[in-house]
């Protein structure tokens, strides 16, 4: 079993080799997979969405009566002369396999199994003198080193070839190129044939179980399984009762969408389907439950037996890549990992390892199945906090928090103090040697509710005087992290939506909306600041709620629901809204809808620009393409293509506070992506996703990078055609101006 | 299983580009006795021992009989060959349904895996191959105790997520399609 947390974390971001190796890795796997859905969609096969359609729909019949489906497996099964046993849990199952061996010579030779992982099943047979020998290459490996899978699907893929020779080395004794992976899987063959030919008890996983057949699905690359069960003369499949299908039309889908999802290619090498023991062979099925039950249970959670273990979610995950899944985990990691770990191995094993998410809900993004994967991330972390509490430091910060007053007086002071440390928007001040890759941004000496004034009539004249936002009553909501540390943003935000010709208003008791103590698991306090956000919104009596704030944005447009799930009262009042709820960008698109051209100027040169949209903006509001219209066709600023443009930036709210390491993976991977671009200027539309790159660009010496926000831009923008506007009607009319024909590239 | 002569050369086409794309080596024989040929030229080159499953053993000059062999007599076996009960052009895979756990383990033990596939049992689709699978396995008797679907020789993408052919199983797959099979 792992070693507490604390350690893992520690031991993984002291090894540099670790973070390259996965962060290698992770790029390919984007690449392929990718192209394998993009060339299934252009081919005219069924699509990603189309098939994890069908597959969920699949799997969640399955889960509506799942006993039924388990006891027609059971049945079918037993009729094809498989012996069907059902383990409540780790001991009972690890029980039957042992009782099983003993009656057969003793040990034990293996494939890969998740499940035999999940139960440490390899340990239990050890402590009754029972050998269990891996033959995954992987897995192999991983069992010479005395360590749990990385990775579901590529258990070693946090090491690298150097590494892996040691490994061979030391244990076959014979020389093993450190540079040669084929000499290396040839070294495995070699040392695992002999294994193969004297075994007589096999175990494998299931990929499915199907239902109307009896039949166990398995797919593999390596030929490990067809040795493996041709060879024995007892196998026996372990597998947890979420793997099971209706029938074989649902396998095909399945097939479809794992191996895209788990290695990018088409399909697996090997699918095999045993229905019944084969020359006297004999065949067991251990159905395991091990709080699969529970789980189903719990409507919170229900939808993660969906899996069909890809490990798409681990692979896309950018805070694994930073401490791999030994970290981002427990037994089963990536997001999935964060999500059953409590049912399977206990909530205090998952305790750590949520913390690390950042919530840029990538993994969902992926998941061949559509699993509400960040969302269920966030209820492990409230019931962690239920349990534990909110630690020490947060209990302090929050309590300031929620209270307005008492949250604007620390900052006056904080402000007032930390004036003589001040240089360009920075603080100076001594960090731990952790959190040196940043600098400390300044809060601002007036914040946004003392600079910018209640209401802003709309303006009549101007570029965008005309909008289709023209009249209409617009409430700005703030935020306080903006209102503390970039009232430019807000500022900015108004000037743009006043120059739409909507009236805006400044509602004067908003506050924070929660969002910081709904990540992190203290939904009391969350909802408190809710409630108040929601009254304070309301007062403003706008037709529209804009912001500059994205995840606020998110948080009142998605996660009040959540909140307020069993309080119908607050709940109708958070939709209602909601509906009219909209960031800057969705705004100026979409309710203004600002035509082609309407802010194309040319101010100062600020070199190329190129563009990182907030994870959430993406995946929740999606309303990059409109961010991206804005700056491309509105503006005229032609955009540099970012590489891995759809990979979060590290912020992550406190996760970049709490686990310093993997803020900076992040934001280096991404700062790296920028400087790839070319661009000078990175434009972003979330005030901590600004505030995160802004820091960590300003702490490396030597690379200038403007971090701004969309609204800053924008309004830099509207600034530059004012000012061509008023000189031209001073001057000469009909002078271009300098510049304001050609495009920025 | 007919269907007009210009859909066949469709699946084969299809069936190919598949194939070769995971490392399969792919030929295509007009007849039975081309067949013959082909399959002696790879015993000649194969050298070593050559096995074959009881349905194709005929076609080869000499090949000693499986049945019965024991798991160590077949890890000495350099070339193994198999008749295909599906071919899928989709995924350019040979579906194979072995008589027996000898057949099984001939398909994954030796280097060399040669696939006999008549051109009439390519199915276009993932999906119709698993309607023909859902009849199989579906019959009382067990006629279908285990399906296996090969796509390319084996291979692992264990180590830094290399594509290395030949893991535990073959590292050469050869698949032999043939017309004018006479089982259609």
């Amino acid at each position: 079993m792992p070693e507490p947390f604390a350690r893992r974390y520690r031991d993984a971001v002291a090894d540099p080799q670790l973070a390259a190796n996965l962060l290698t890795f992770q790029r390919g796997w984007r690449t392929m997979r990718d192209a394998r859905f993009d060339a299934a969609s252009t081919s005219g096969a069924p699509d990603f969405d189309d098939l994890r359609a069908r597959l969920a729909a699949a799997k969640d019949r399955v889960l509506a009566d799942h006993e039924t489906y388990i006891e027609q497996f059971s049945r079918m099964a037993r009729a094809n002369g498989v012996i069907v046993h059902r383990a409540a849990d780790g001991d009972a199952a690890a029980a039957i396999v042992a009782s099983i061996c003993r009656e057969r010579g003793g040990s034990l030779i293996k494939t890969k199994s998740m499940v035999s992982e999940e139960i440490d099943l390899n340990h239990r047979l050890a402590a009754q003198g029972i050998a269990a020998i891996e033959t995954d290459v992987g897995e192999w490996i991983m069992q010479l080193r005395g360590e749990t899978p990385a990775h579901m699907v590529m258990p070693a893929i946090h090491l690298n070839r150097r590494q892996i020779a040691a490994t061979l080395r030391d244990a076959t004794g014979h020389p093993v190129s450190d540079e040669d992976v084929a000499d290396q899987v040839r070294t495995v063959r070699e040392a695992l044939r002999p294994e193969f030919l004297s075994a007589h008890v096999g175990l494998t996983g299931a990929n499915a179980l199907i239902a109307n057949t009896g039949s166990i699905m398995l797919v593999t690359n390596e030929g490990n399984e067809g040795l493996l069960t041709a060879i024995v003369d007892v196998q026996v499949v372990v597998a947890g009762i979420e793997k099971l299908l209706p029938g074989l039309d649902d396998a095909a889908t399945q097939l479809r969408l794992l191996a895209r999802s788990a290695t990018g290619q088409a399909i697996t090498t090997y699918t095999t389907f045993i229905t019944a023991p084969h020359d006297g062979q004999e065949l067991h099925v251990v159905l395991l439950d091990n709080g699969r039950s529970a789980m189903r249970a719990d409507p919170e959670f229900s939808d993660a037996l969906r899996c069909i273990r890809c490990a798409a979610c681990a692979s896309v995950c950018p805070p694994y890549a930073a401490v791999g899944g030994q970290v981002f985990g427990y037994i089963y990691s990536g997001a999935i990992g964060l999500v059953n770990t409590p049912f399977h191995n206990g909530l205090d094993n998952a305790a750590g390892p949520q913390s690390l998410c950042v919530s840029c809900n990538a993994c969902q993004d992926v998941c061949p199945v559509d699993i509400p994967l960040p969302a269920q991330i966030l209820a492990v972390r409230r019931r962690v906090v239920e349990q534990r509490g909110v630690g020490a430091l947060k209990r302090v910060v929050f309590a300031v928090w929620r209270r307005r007053w008492l949250f604007n007086a620390v900052f006056d002071v904080a402000t007032w103090l930390s004036a003589p440390l001040r240089r360009n928007g920075e603080l100076r001040l001594p960090r731990p040697r952790a959190h040196r890759w940043r600098t400390v941004p300044a809060p601002a000496v007036r914040p946004a509710h003392r600079l910018i004034p209640a209401h802003t009539p709309g303006r009549r004249d101007g570029p965008l005087a005309h909008s289709a936002a023209r009249g209409q009553r617009v409430a700005l909501f703030v935020q306080c992290l903006t209102d503390r540390f970039s009232p430019e943003v807000a500022a900015a935000a108004v000037r743009l939506v006043a120059a739409c010709g909507a009236d805006v208003v400044v509602p004067r008791a908003q506050h924070c909306c929660g969002l910081p103590m709904f990540d992190s698991g203290d939904w009391p306090t969350a909802r408190v600041l809710a409630r108040h956000t929601i009254a304070a919104l309301e007062s403003s009596d706008a037709d529209w709620i804009v912001s500059t704030a994205n995840s606020c944005v998110v948080a009142v447009v998605h996660e009040y629901e959540s909140l307020f799930k069993e309080d119908p009262a607050w709940a109708r009042r958070a939709r209602a809204l909601a509906a009219r709820t909209v960031d800057l960008a969705t705004f100026l698109d979409r309710v203004a809808q600002l035509p082609d051209g309407a802010l194309a100027d040319a101010p100062a040169d600020h070199g190329p620009y190129t563009y990182h949209p907030f994870c959430q903006t993406r995946t929740v509001l999606r309303a990059d393409g409109s961010a991206r219209r804005l700056l491309q066709d509105v503006c005229g600023i032609q955009l540099r293509e970012l590489t891995e443009a759809n990979i979060c930036c590290g912020f992550g709210g406190s996760t970049s506070m709490t686990a310093p390491e993997v803020g900076r993976a992040i934001a280096e991977r991404k700062l790296g992506n920028v400087d790839g671009s070319g661009a000078t200027t990175l434009v972003t539309d979330n005030p901590g996703c600004v505030l995160h790159l802004r820091a960590a660009a300003s702490a490396r010496k030597g690379r200038p990078l403007r971090a701004r926000h969309l609204a800053e831009v924008l309004a830099e923008q509207l600034d530059g055609v004012d000012a061509r506007e008023r000189q031209a009607a001073g001057a000469s009319p009909g002078r271009p101006t300098p510049g304001s024909a050609q495009k920025r590239s | 299983m007919n269907r007009p002569a210009g859909d066949a050369d469709r699946l084969v086409a299809l069936f190919a580009s598949e194939a070769t794309a995971v490392d399969a080596t792919v030929e295509i024989f007009d007849d039975v006795q081309g067949l013959r040929d082909g399959l002696a030229l790879l015993c000649d080159q194969a050298g070593g021992r050559v096995m074959a499953t009881a349905a194709v053993s005929g076609l080869l000059p000499s090949a000693p009989r499986l049945a019965d062999s024991s798991a160590a007599a077949l890890a000495e076996v350099s070339m193994g060959v198999s008749l295909a009960w599906r071919g899928v052009a989709e995924t350019g895979s040979c579906v194979l349904l072995p008589a027996s756990r000898s057949e099984r383990l001939l398909a994954v033990c030796a280097p060399w895996h040669v696939v006999v596939l008549p051109v009439p049992r390519i199915v276009a689709t993932l999906d119709l191959l698993m309607e023909d699978v859902a009849g199989a396995v579906a019959t009382a008797d067990g006629q279908a105790p285990y399906v296996t679907m090969i796509t390319g020789p084996s291979r692992t993408a264990d180590i830094e997520r290399i594509i290395t052919i030949g893991a535990h199983g073959p590292r050469r797959l050869q698949v032999n399609l043939v017309r004018g099979w006479g089982d259609a």
